[in-house]
Protein backbone atom coordinates (compact mmCIF):
# COMPACT_ATOMS: atom_id res chain seq x y z
CA UNK A 1 0.00 0.00 0.00
CA UNK A 2 2.81 2.43 0.58
CA UNK A 3 4.29 1.69 -2.57
CA UNK A 4 1.22 2.01 -4.18
CA UNK A 5 0.95 5.72 -2.64
CA UNK A 6 4.47 6.38 -3.64
CA UNK A 7 4.05 5.56 -7.01
CA UNK A 8 0.65 7.49 -7.53
CA UNK A 9 2.03 10.51 -5.77
CA UNK A 10 5.38 10.29 -8.65
CA UNK A 11 2.01 10.84 -11.34
CA UNK A 12 0.00 13.54 -9.04
CA UNK A 13 3.22 15.05 -8.48
CA UNK A 14 3.89 15.47 -12.20
CA UNK A 15 0.47 16.74 -13.07
CA UNK A 16 0.58 19.65 -11.27
CA UNK A 17 4.27 20.68 -12.35
CA UNK A 18 2.94 20.76 -15.99
CA UNK A 19 -0.74 22.53 -14.94
CA UNK A 20 1.71 24.83 -12.80
CA UNK A 21 3.94 25.45 -15.39
CA UNK A 22 6.85 24.25 -13.75
CA UNK A 23 8.24 21.30 -15.81
CA UNK A 24 12.14 22.46 -16.40
CA UNK A 25 12.64 23.04 -19.81
CA UNK A 26 15.66 20.33 -20.61
CA UNK A 27 12.08 18.16 -20.04
CA UNK A 28 10.55 20.23 -22.51
CA UNK A 29 13.20 20.37 -25.08
CA UNK A 30 13.90 16.45 -25.01
CA UNK A 31 12.01 13.55 -24.61
CA UNK A 32 13.38 12.11 -21.69
CA UNK A 33 10.31 9.95 -21.07
CA UNK A 34 11.66 7.51 -24.13
CA UNK A 35 15.25 6.98 -22.94
CA UNK A 36 13.92 6.55 -19.37
CA UNK A 37 12.09 3.54 -20.76
CA UNK A 38 15.12 2.30 -22.95
CA UNK A 39 16.73 2.70 -19.42
CA UNK A 40 14.41 0.43 -17.55
CA UNK A 41 13.98 -1.86 -20.48
CA UNK A 42 17.24 -2.48 -20.16
CA UNK A 43 17.17 -2.94 -16.46
CA UNK A 44 14.00 -5.48 -16.15
CA UNK A 45 16.03 -7.11 -18.65
CA UNK A 46 19.31 -7.72 -16.79
CA UNK A 47 16.83 -8.60 -14.01
CA UNK A 48 15.58 -11.51 -16.40
CA UNK A 49 18.66 -12.42 -17.45
CA UNK A 50 20.17 -13.04 -14.50
CA UNK A 51 16.64 -15.32 -13.23
CA UNK A 52 17.58 -18.50 -14.72
CA UNK A 53 14.44 -19.85 -13.74
CA UNK A 54 12.14 -17.54 -15.79
CA UNK A 55 12.70 -19.59 -19.12
CA UNK A 56 11.50 -22.67 -17.60
CA UNK A 57 7.94 -21.17 -17.85
CA UNK A 58 8.13 -21.43 -22.07
CA UNK A 59 8.99 -25.53 -21.29
CA UNK A 60 5.01 -24.83 -20.38
CA UNK A 61 1.84 -24.85 -21.95
CA UNK A 62 1.86 -23.65 -25.56
CA UNK A 63 -1.91 -23.91 -25.95
CA UNK A 64 -2.11 -21.83 -22.62
CA UNK A 65 0.43 -19.46 -23.68
CA UNK A 66 -1.31 -18.76 -26.66
CA UNK A 67 -4.75 -18.36 -25.46
CA UNK A 68 -3.10 -15.57 -22.77
CA UNK A 69 -3.49 -12.80 -25.19
CA UNK A 70 -6.54 -14.36 -26.79
CA UNK A 71 -8.89 -14.50 -24.09
CA UNK A 72 -7.17 -10.94 -22.75
CA UNK A 73 -8.22 -9.56 -25.97
CA UNK A 74 -12.28 -10.91 -26.24
CA UNK A 75 -12.89 -10.22 -22.51
CA UNK A 76 -11.71 -6.81 -23.01
CA UNK A 77 -13.29 -5.48 -25.93
CA UNK A 78 -16.73 -7.58 -24.73
CA UNK A 79 -16.09 -6.23 -21.11
CA UNK A 80 -15.98 -2.23 -22.79
CA UNK A 81 -18.47 -2.35 -24.98
CA UNK A 82 -21.17 -4.04 -22.40
CA UNK A 83 -19.74 -1.03 -20.31
CA UNK A 84 -20.44 1.62 -22.71
CA UNK A 85 -23.74 -0.26 -23.76
CA UNK A 86 -24.63 -0.38 -19.66
CA UNK A 87 -24.14 3.67 -19.86
CA UNK A 88 -26.84 4.14 -23.03
CA UNK A 89 -23.86 4.58 -25.47
CA UNK A 90 -22.79 3.03 -28.55
CA UNK A 91 -21.69 -1.01 -27.97
CA UNK A 92 -19.75 -0.86 -31.10
CA UNK A 93 -17.73 2.31 -29.94
CA UNK A 94 -16.98 0.94 -26.51
CA UNK A 95 -15.88 -2.31 -28.01
CA UNK A 96 -13.41 -0.12 -30.18
CA UNK A 97 -11.90 1.85 -27.03
CA UNK A 98 -11.51 -1.65 -25.42
CA UNK A 99 -9.26 -2.98 -28.10
CA UNK A 100 -7.16 -0.27 -27.71
CA UNK A 101 -5.62 -2.51 -24.87
CA UNK A 102 -4.00 0.28 -23.18
CA UNK A 103 -2.12 1.45 -26.03
CA UNK A 104 -3.21 5.10 -25.70
CA UNK A 105 -1.41 6.79 -28.19
CA UNK A 106 -2.12 4.61 -31.32
CA UNK A 107 -5.61 3.57 -30.37
CA UNK A 108 -6.63 7.44 -30.32
CA UNK A 109 -5.03 8.26 -33.08
CA UNK A 110 -6.47 5.69 -35.05
CA UNK A 111 -10.32 6.33 -33.76
CA UNK A 112 -9.80 10.13 -33.61
CA UNK A 113 -8.87 10.40 -37.30
CA UNK A 114 -11.03 7.79 -39.00
CA UNK A 115 -13.78 8.07 -37.07
CA UNK A 116 -14.54 10.14 -34.51
CA UNK A 117 -12.64 13.19 -32.36
CA UNK A 118 -14.30 13.15 -29.14
CA UNK A 119 -14.39 9.36 -28.68
CA UNK A 120 -10.38 9.17 -29.95
CA UNK A 121 -9.83 11.21 -26.93
CA UNK A 122 -11.99 8.99 -24.95
CA UNK A 123 -9.67 6.60 -26.33
CA UNK A 124 -6.92 8.30 -24.85
CA UNK A 125 -8.17 8.66 -21.50
CA UNK A 126 -9.40 5.65 -21.02
CA UNK A 127 -6.10 4.01 -22.17
CA UNK A 128 -4.33 5.96 -20.07
CA UNK A 129 -6.17 5.44 -17.07
CA UNK A 130 -6.00 1.46 -18.06
CA UNK A 131 -2.37 1.86 -18.16
CA UNK A 132 -2.07 3.46 -15.02
CA UNK A 133 -4.55 1.50 -12.70
CA UNK A 134 -2.43 -1.64 -13.90
CA UNK A 135 0.28 -0.16 -12.22
CA UNK A 136 -1.37 1.06 -9.23
CA UNK A 137 -3.15 -1.96 -8.84
CA UNK A 138 -0.80 -4.68 -9.63
CA UNK A 139 -0.27 -6.05 -6.08
CA UNK A 140 -4.19 -6.06 -5.21
CA UNK A 141 -5.08 -7.71 -8.34
CA UNK A 142 -2.89 -10.77 -7.46
CA UNK A 143 -4.45 -11.16 -4.38
CA UNK A 144 -7.67 -11.08 -5.61
CA UNK A 145 -7.69 -12.69 -9.17
CA UNK A 146 -4.25 -14.12 -9.37
CA UNK A 147 -0.94 -13.82 -11.07
CA UNK A 148 -2.50 -13.44 -14.18
CA UNK A 149 -4.68 -11.11 -13.66
CA UNK A 150 -2.19 -7.98 -13.86
CA UNK A 151 -0.95 -9.20 -17.21
CA UNK A 152 -4.86 -9.13 -18.22
CA UNK A 153 -5.63 -5.47 -16.97
CA UNK A 154 -2.09 -4.47 -18.60
CA UNK A 155 -2.92 -5.32 -21.60
CA UNK A 156 -0.63 -4.36 -24.66
CA UNK A 157 1.85 -2.65 -22.00
CA UNK A 158 2.08 -5.64 -20.08
CA UNK A 159 5.40 -5.56 -22.83
CA UNK A 160 6.73 -2.57 -21.90
CA UNK A 161 5.49 0.00 -19.26
CA UNK A 162 3.58 -1.97 -16.96
CA UNK A 163 6.28 -5.06 -17.30
CA UNK A 164 8.36 -4.21 -14.43
CA UNK A 165 5.47 -4.32 -12.22
CA UNK A 166 4.11 -7.62 -13.15
CA UNK A 167 7.61 -8.77 -12.98
CA UNK A 168 7.69 -7.54 -9.18
CA UNK A 169 4.11 -8.68 -7.70
CA UNK A 170 3.27 -11.60 -10.12
CA UNK A 171 6.74 -13.73 -10.45
CA UNK A 172 9.81 -13.60 -12.98
CA UNK A 173 8.29 -16.54 -14.36
CA UNK A 174 4.96 -14.82 -15.62
CA UNK A 175 7.23 -12.07 -17.13
CA UNK A 176 7.93 -13.96 -20.81
CA UNK A 177 3.64 -14.33 -20.73
CA UNK A 178 3.72 -10.93 -19.92
CA UNK A 179 5.77 -10.11 -23.10
CA UNK A 180 4.24 -12.35 -25.26
CA UNK A 181 0.42 -11.28 -24.44
CA UNK A 182 1.58 -7.82 -24.55
CA UNK A 183 3.46 -8.11 -27.74
CA UNK A 184 0.15 -9.97 -29.74
CA UNK A 185 -2.14 -7.57 -28.04
CA UNK A 186 0.11 -4.67 -29.61
CA UNK A 187 0.33 -5.67 -33.04
CA UNK A 188 -3.92 -6.28 -32.61
CA UNK A 189 -4.39 -2.87 -31.69
CA UNK A 190 -4.22 -1.44 -35.70
CA UNK A 191 -5.71 -4.53 -36.90
CA UNK A 192 -8.76 -4.83 -34.58
CA UNK A 193 -9.84 -1.21 -34.15
CA UNK A 194 -10.50 0.04 -38.01
CA UNK A 195 -12.55 -3.49 -38.24
CA UNK A 196 -14.70 -2.50 -35.35
CA UNK A 197 -15.46 0.71 -36.67
CA UNK B 1 9.85 -1.95 -30.72
CA UNK B 2 12.93 -0.55 -30.32
CA UNK B 3 12.22 -1.10 -26.47
CA UNK B 4 12.44 -4.89 -27.49
CA UNK B 5 16.29 -4.23 -28.51
CA UNK B 6 16.69 -3.10 -25.05
CA UNK B 7 15.37 -5.55 -23.35
CA UNK B 8 16.98 -8.48 -24.94
CA UNK B 9 20.43 -6.27 -24.57
CA UNK B 10 19.91 -6.34 -20.81
CA UNK B 11 19.15 -9.71 -20.91
CA UNK B 12 22.38 -11.05 -22.53
CA UNK B 13 24.03 -8.24 -20.02
CA UNK B 14 22.14 -9.96 -17.26
CA UNK B 15 22.81 -13.08 -18.32
CA UNK B 16 26.34 -12.65 -18.61
CA UNK B 17 26.70 -11.71 -14.97
CA UNK B 18 24.36 -14.20 -13.38
CA UNK B 19 27.09 -15.56 -11.10
CA UNK B 20 27.01 -12.03 -9.56
CA UNK B 21 24.27 -12.49 -7.43
CA UNK B 22 25.58 -9.05 -5.04
CA UNK B 23 23.75 -7.09 -7.88
CA UNK B 24 20.19 -8.07 -7.83
CA UNK B 25 18.97 -5.67 -5.52
CA UNK B 26 20.48 -2.94 -6.70
CA UNK B 27 19.11 -3.84 -10.11
CA UNK B 28 15.62 -4.28 -8.64
CA UNK B 29 16.17 -0.75 -6.92
CA UNK B 30 17.00 1.13 -9.91
CA UNK B 31 14.16 -0.52 -11.33
CA UNK B 32 11.48 0.87 -8.91
CA UNK B 33 13.48 4.36 -9.47
CA UNK B 34 12.58 4.47 -13.14
CA UNK B 35 8.85 3.17 -12.28
CA UNK B 36 8.62 6.66 -10.68
CA UNK B 37 10.11 8.79 -13.22
CA UNK B 38 8.57 7.32 -15.78
CA UNK B 39 5.07 7.84 -13.91
CA UNK B 40 5.88 11.45 -13.13
CA UNK B 41 6.81 12.08 -16.43
CA UNK B 42 3.16 10.16 -17.35
CA UNK B 43 2.22 13.14 -15.38
CA UNK B 44 3.82 15.66 -16.79
CA UNK B 45 2.60 14.90 -20.40
CA UNK B 46 -0.83 14.98 -19.50
CA UNK B 47 -0.58 18.12 -17.38
CA UNK B 48 0.28 19.70 -20.32
CA UNK B 49 -2.38 18.81 -22.69
CA UNK B 50 -4.65 21.34 -23.21
CA UNK B 51 -7.23 18.80 -24.63
CA UNK B 52 -7.14 16.12 -22.39
CA UNK B 53 -7.12 19.26 -18.81
CA UNK B 54 -10.24 21.06 -20.94
CA UNK B 55 -12.53 18.05 -21.59
CA UNK B 56 -11.62 16.17 -18.75
CA UNK B 57 -14.77 16.70 -16.23
CA UNK B 58 -17.15 16.08 -19.87
CA UNK B 59 -15.44 12.30 -21.17
CA UNK B 60 -13.56 11.52 -17.86
CA UNK B 61 -16.68 9.43 -16.81
CA UNK B 62 -17.06 7.57 -19.93
CA UNK B 63 -13.59 6.97 -20.33
CA UNK B 64 -13.69 5.40 -16.67
CA UNK B 65 -16.86 3.09 -17.45
CA UNK B 66 -14.98 1.78 -20.43
CA UNK B 67 -11.63 1.64 -18.71
CA UNK B 68 -13.26 -0.76 -16.40
CA UNK B 69 -15.61 -2.27 -18.62
CA UNK B 70 -11.94 -3.31 -20.17
CA UNK B 71 -10.41 -4.66 -16.98
CA UNK B 72 -12.76 -6.30 -15.76
CA UNK B 73 -13.51 -7.97 -18.77
CA UNK B 74 -10.03 -9.18 -19.70
CA UNK B 75 -9.80 -10.38 -15.97
CA UNK B 76 -12.39 -12.32 -16.23
CA UNK B 77 -11.90 -14.19 -19.73
CA UNK B 78 -8.24 -14.67 -18.97
CA UNK B 79 -8.99 -16.39 -15.76
CA UNK B 80 -10.00 -19.41 -17.03
CA UNK B 81 -6.94 -19.64 -18.97
CA UNK B 82 -5.20 -19.27 -15.79
CA UNK B 83 -7.26 -21.72 -13.95
CA UNK B 84 -6.55 -23.85 -16.89
CA UNK B 85 -3.29 -23.96 -17.62
CA UNK B 86 -1.21 -21.73 -15.36
CA UNK B 87 -1.88 -22.34 -11.69
CA UNK B 88 0.00 -24.62 -9.88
Amino acid sequence: MKGTLITLLFFVGGCFISIYGLTPQALLENDLSTYALYALMALVGVSLGMDESSINILKKANLGLLLVPISIGVGSIIGSGLAYFLIAESFVEGMAVGAGFGYYSLSSVIISSTYDTILGVIALLSNISRELLSLVLAPLLVKAFGNMAPIASSGATSMDTTLPVITRYSGKEYAIIALFSGIVLTVLVPLLIPLIL
Amino acid sequence: METLLFLCGGVLLGYLFRKRKELRAGVEKSITVMIWLLLLFLGIAIGANQQVIENIHVIGTKAMVLTFGGIAGSIACSYFVYRKFFKA
